[in-house]
């Protein structure tokens, strides 16, 4: 998928990945490649930064929003409503007596697999196989120099040990990058670059994306018409 | 203050006179996950206050064992 990617696109990829480890995330989801990409030095992230949508901002939407709305999200508001439970109340007071990473780990946990329980011990010879496993494993995989998180826009730093292992991208995420891809073919660019993220994430109407965007004052239509009407400029 | 509460009041009684299946148990079933995910709050901040499962277990009307399998590994640490 990535073949078509300029270095600069994939780079930005990578950058998400970072993001999200660095905030402590183990997903990377849409608001972290909009993270990426609002921080390179391409015209499309200069174009974002000039409609106020900053780095700073968007990292204080994926800590401020993200936390509360982590923990709340997906909540049926309406239903919960004709029973007489205001949703916003609840989570306002939630809010005010607890620190955004205690709700940002809550909202982790509570969307963490709950299927994978600890079932009933396996049995004696599997746990001797699964720990030979592990021993190769220690003994073959070199560990990864470590990514060095992003220092541009490092202010918040989650707690505690970094998730580690494989941090996978939400379905949100994977449907930006198929979009960004699109936006390429529609526009028959040869190249997937940078532009092509911005403009798939414009277009995005669910999730922490839009709110940070409206959040920057930024509507996404105007967006748009700004990254295309700078490339347009350019070519 | 009699005003204020008003709506809520009207849209309990809604809620309640509303014998739609389709409302009611929506409600139910949005009632049921906000109580879950105010329950992974509550359960990880006693834990980080050094409360023991047995503790917790006994707010829930619980029995530890039920709780620990619950958030143990979710909460435990990585």
């Amino acid at each position: 998928m990535f073949e078509r990617f300029t270095e600069e696109a994939r780079d930005l990829v990578v950058r998400a990945v970072e993001h999200a480890i660095r905030l402590g995330h183990r997903y990377v989801g849409p608001e972290h490649i909009l993270l990426a990409a609002v921080s390179t030095g391409q015209p499309a992230s200069a174009v974002l930064r000039a409609h106020g949508v900053t780095p700073e901002l968007v990292e204080e939407g994926i800590v401020g929003l993200g936390a509360g709305a982590g923990l709340f999200g997906g909540l049926d508001k309406d239903a919960l409503a004709t029973i007489g439970i205001d949703l916003d109340a609840v989570r306002a007071r939630i809010e005010a007596s607890f620190g955004p990473q205690a709700l940002a780990r809550a909202a982790q946990a509570a969307h963490r697999d709950p299927r994978r329980r600890p079932g009933p011990r396996p049995p004696r010879l599997v746990r001797e196989w699964r720990r030979r496993r592990r021993a190769r494993r220690a003994m073959t995989t070199v560990p990864a120099p470590g990514p060095r998180p992003p220092e541009a826009t490092g202010r918040y730093c989650a707690p505690g040990p970094r998730p580690s292992g494989h941090i996978p991208f939400t379905p949100a995420a994977k449907k930006i990058l198929e979009l960004t891809v699109r936006e390429a073919v529609a526009r028959h660019d040869p190249q997937v670059g940078v532009e092509h993220i911005a403009l798939a994430l414009t277009t995005i109407k669910q999730g922490l994306v839009p709110q940070i965007l409206s959040a920057a004052g930024a509507p996404a239509a105007a967006l748009r018409a700004a990254i295309l009407d700078r490339y347009r400029q350019a070519s | 203050m009699l005003t204020r509460m008003e709506p809520v009041v009207l849209e309990i009684a809604e809620g309640a006179a509303s014998s739609d299946p389709d409302t009611g148990l929506r409600a139910v079933a949005a009632l049921r996950a906000l109580a879950e995910r105010l329950e992974v709050l509550q359960v990880q901040a006693a834990r980080e206050l050094g409360w023991s499962w047995q503790d917790i277990a006994e707010r829930l009307g619980v029995t530890k064992q039920t709780v620990h399998r619950k958030y143990g590994r979710r909460l435990g640490r990585r």
